[in-house]
């Protein structure tokens, strides 16, 4: 029996084990395997092949039963899913269902998950700009949260690392407040917006207006084609997963890649349960997987442990990795994991019209939105709030149809539609500042299906979110004025905290282990060989799409694990 | 644009009271095989011809000819809640009492004009009460009759080509006006 649970051991036993292949854990899985390193990936979905099991990407319209919408059962079972903009007929199957994975609200907490191969890199909205230096001051600066133990110069290499291989294609527009990268062709704006971008160039200082830098590949490269990833061919049909591998999910790009070197295994329908700490060798040892089919538990060993699980989840596990030596959960002695999460504001948009370039419209469909980088408190306080918003927005040609009448005369209607102005539309991205009350914790009395108690999300808005939404509009509609918009509105959703699908922190870097986390390598402080370089590393959200952060991130803390293991 | 503002349409259709089959329907099954709602054949021929008038058969395809009838009870069985599927039968089955009223007789025996003549005075008109639910009825239809002819493979193929690869997006392109315009251009 001794003997058996010996070879077991050796069987299961890794270089290293990335929990997740989302995003960050996509990226985790190719350094190592490409190191090496003989990797196991723990995936706790379905598997979704690139090409393979994406099976609505060459459907047209017509070819949907319900021409896209969500039928009323799945609505009905699904109100949290239903509420996120890709859940429609043509993508819903990689969107969690509510009750594949229950969780407790203690405030309204929209908690949109992906659980199959590639997480929500599949899915995700592709905006990639890089943080600055201003970002990474915010906490310091302004006095929240805790300094960042990192600065610009730090990640700047790992960006340009990363930025080739994903593909990313963007303008050099050459702004301190958002600095370039390593680009491709941009996508390119269209009239409507060009003409914005003069209009507040020219009233404001520091304010830009660029083409969203994204993860799009818009020229050949050799890299590209080693992937087997072809040039962005404008369906903007993104979420059902993309036969040209044109946009970067961890599906196309970073799993094949790891897997060709012959060093990657990866398991699906695996939730890990926990991390194994070993109290005598004073670290974590392996993980602990629950078989989401047949409930097995397994164990799996590791030297270096890469939690990815996605910000949420990465906590849920940590939090539920107790041992002697952590009670409270793994690397957990400050009592601080789970707290200060953070997320985006999208609460916010301003419509407006513009009657002018009438002779002019947009063929195609462009895949990635206009974008103005945060202007508000970016070298110094000026507001009576803190930090502030970016925002991205798009304007089209509006086509009118006439849909009165019966008949010939309604026939008639339908085929000649006319056009109308053009239409602009912009949303919010604010920065939350991430606090101690905004937290997760584990629910003891609620487990779910493997056992494993639920996560109880306790994150909510504040009085500074409110003044930056009462700002956005000020401004957008201000900025609109001046550039011969009207009929300008302004909205609110109100929509919860986790629609925009950017929580973050809960397991934060900083300098200090009695006030954070991780160390400036993403290494636990107190348990060196767990790393954790997803949205829960997050020690300040700044306002910027977060992914590309998360992949470059990724990156570098897997360089130091290899260096550190090799000492 | 079109299918987003059918979504909206879709959610806010509002409850219902109680379906009251009519008598009047024979038990005859319909044709088309739903998973969810019973229908019978007279309630299928109702739909087909009111369908067929708001959305007439000519030189380009109609409704019918484009199968949205059967768009129409799939989006019906499938897509809308328990109420919305009551008011809209229940809206149906009125339906040519109402037209009965307003015409002094049925819809089938209606000429091509008076059809669209009625239609519109039922989905204009408040003068019929709000139980028989006519109005809201036909108004949905005509909803789903119209998302079902756009967004057909005739229309989107023939008519305004939907490009499922562009291949390129152009930013700021000056509009031939001799051409028709294409929403999904």
């Amino acid at each position: 029996m001794a003997n058996l649970n010996l070879d077991n051991e050796k069987d299961n036993t890794y270089d290293v084990i990335v929990i997740g292949s989302g995003m960050s854990g996509g990226w985790a899985a190719k350094e190592f395997a490409e190191k090496g390193l003989r990797t196991l990936v723990i995936e706790r979905g379905r598997e979704v092949k690139h090409n393979v099991n994406y099976p609505t990407t060459n459907l047209n319209p017509w070819e949907f039963k319900h021409r896209g919408v969500i039928s009323q059962k799945l609505r009905d079972e699904n109100p949290i899913a239903s509420r996120c903009y890709v859940f429609n007929e043509d993508a819903e199957h990689f969107v969690s269902k509510d009750k594949e994975h229950p969780y407790v609200q203690e405030k309204p907490f929209d908690w949109i998950k992906g659980y199959q191969t590639g997480g929500k890199s599949l899915l995700w909205a592709r905006q990639t700009q890089r943080w600055s230096q201003y970002d990474f001051d915010g906490p310091g600066r302004d006095g929240f949260a805790v300094e960042w133990p990192i600065g610009y110069r730090d990640l700047a290499p790992w960006y340009s690392y990363v930025e080739k291989f994903v593909g990313i294609a963007g303008n050099y527009d050459g702004l301190d407040i958002l600095p370039d990268g390593e680009f491709l062709p941009g996508m390119g704006l269209n009239c409507i917006e060009e003409h914005f971008k003069s209009s507040v160039e020219k009233n404001y200082s520091g304010r830009h207006v660029i083409s969203g830098r994204c993860a799009h590949i818009t020229e050949y490269r050799d890299i590209f084609a080693k992937q087997g990833r072809a040039t962005c061919q404008y369906r903007n049909l993104c979420q059902r997963g993309c036969p040209f591998g044109g946009y970067f999910s961890s599906n196309s790009s970073t799993l094949p890649w790891a897997m060709n070197t012959g060093n990657l295994t990866m398991i699906h329908h695996s939730v890990v349960h926990s991390i194994i700490y070993d109290d005598k060798k004073q670290k974590a040892k392996g993980v602990r997987v629950i078989d989401s089919l047949n409930k097995e538990d397994k164990e799996y060993y590791a030297s270096i442990i890469f939690v990815n699980a996605g910000a949420l989840n990465t906590n849920l596990i940590l939090l539920n990795s107790t041992s002697g030596r952590f009670p409270q959960g793994l690397g957990n002695d400050n009592g601080l994991l789970g707290k200060f999460i953070a997320f985006h504001n999208y609460r916010a948009t301003v419509s407006a019209e513009y009657d002018g370039y009438t002779d002019k419209h947009t063929t195609g469909r462009e895949p990635t939105t206009s974008y103005l980088p945060r202007f508000r408190n970016v070298k110094k306080q000026e507001t009576d709030f803190l930090r502030g918003y970016a925002a991205g927005f798009g304007a089209r040609r509006q086509i009118i149809t006439d849909y009165n009448g019966y008949g010939e005369e309604l026939k008639e209607n339908l085929l000649n539609p006319k056009y109308g102005v053009w239409q602009m539309r912009s949303h919010m991205m604010g920065e939350t500042i991430p606090k101690e009350s905004n937290q997760v914790k584990l629910d003891l009395s609620k487990t779910d299906d493997w056992g494993i108690p639920l996560l109880s999300i306790d994150v909510d808005y504040d009085e500074n979110d409110e003044k930056m939404v009462r700002d956005y509009h000020e401004q957008f509609t201000e900025m609109f004025e001046k550039a011969g918009f009207s009929n300008i509105k302004t909205h609110d959703s109100k929509q919860a905290p986790g629609l925009d699908i950017h929580e973050m922190g809960g397991v934060r870097m900083g300098k200090d282990p009695k006030t954070s986390l991780l160390n400036k390598w993403n290494q636990m402080h107190a348990c060196k060989n767990v790393y954790v370089t997803d949205g829960a590393c997050m020690t300040s959200t700044s306002t910027q799409n977060p992914s590309l952060t998360y992949m470059a991130l990724t990156a570098r803390a897997c360089d130091h694990a290899i260096k550190e293991s090799k000492v | 644009m079109d299918r987003r503002r059918a979504l909206v349409n879709l959610g806010i259709i509002s409850g219902g009271l109680v379906l009251f089959p009519s008598c009047e329907f024979s038990k005859e099954k319909a044709t088309i095989a739903l998973n969810n709602l019973e229908i019978n054949a007279s309630q299928e021929n109702l739909l087909k011809e009111i369908i067929a008038s708001i959305i007439p058969n000519g030189e380009i395809p109609g409704a019918i000819e484009l199968k949205v009838d059967e768009f129409v009870w799939v989006m019906l069985d499938d897509c809308f809640s328990k109420e919305g599927q009551q008011d809209f039968l229940k809206g149906l089955n009125s339906f040519n009492d109402v037209v009965d009223k307003i015409r002094g007789k049925s819809f089938h025996k209606l000429l091509e004009e008076e059809r669209s003549t009625v239609l519109k005075s039922i989905e204009e008109g408040d003068q019929f009460d709000e139980k028989d639910k006519v109005g809201e009825f036909l108004r949905t239809l005509k909803q789903l009759c119209v998302f079902g002819f756009m967004q057909s493979e005739f229309i989107m193929t023939e008519v305004m080509p939907y490009s499922l690869v562009p291949g390129k997006y152009g930013t700021c392109e000056t509009i031939d006006p001799e051409k028709r315009i294409n929403v999904n251009g």
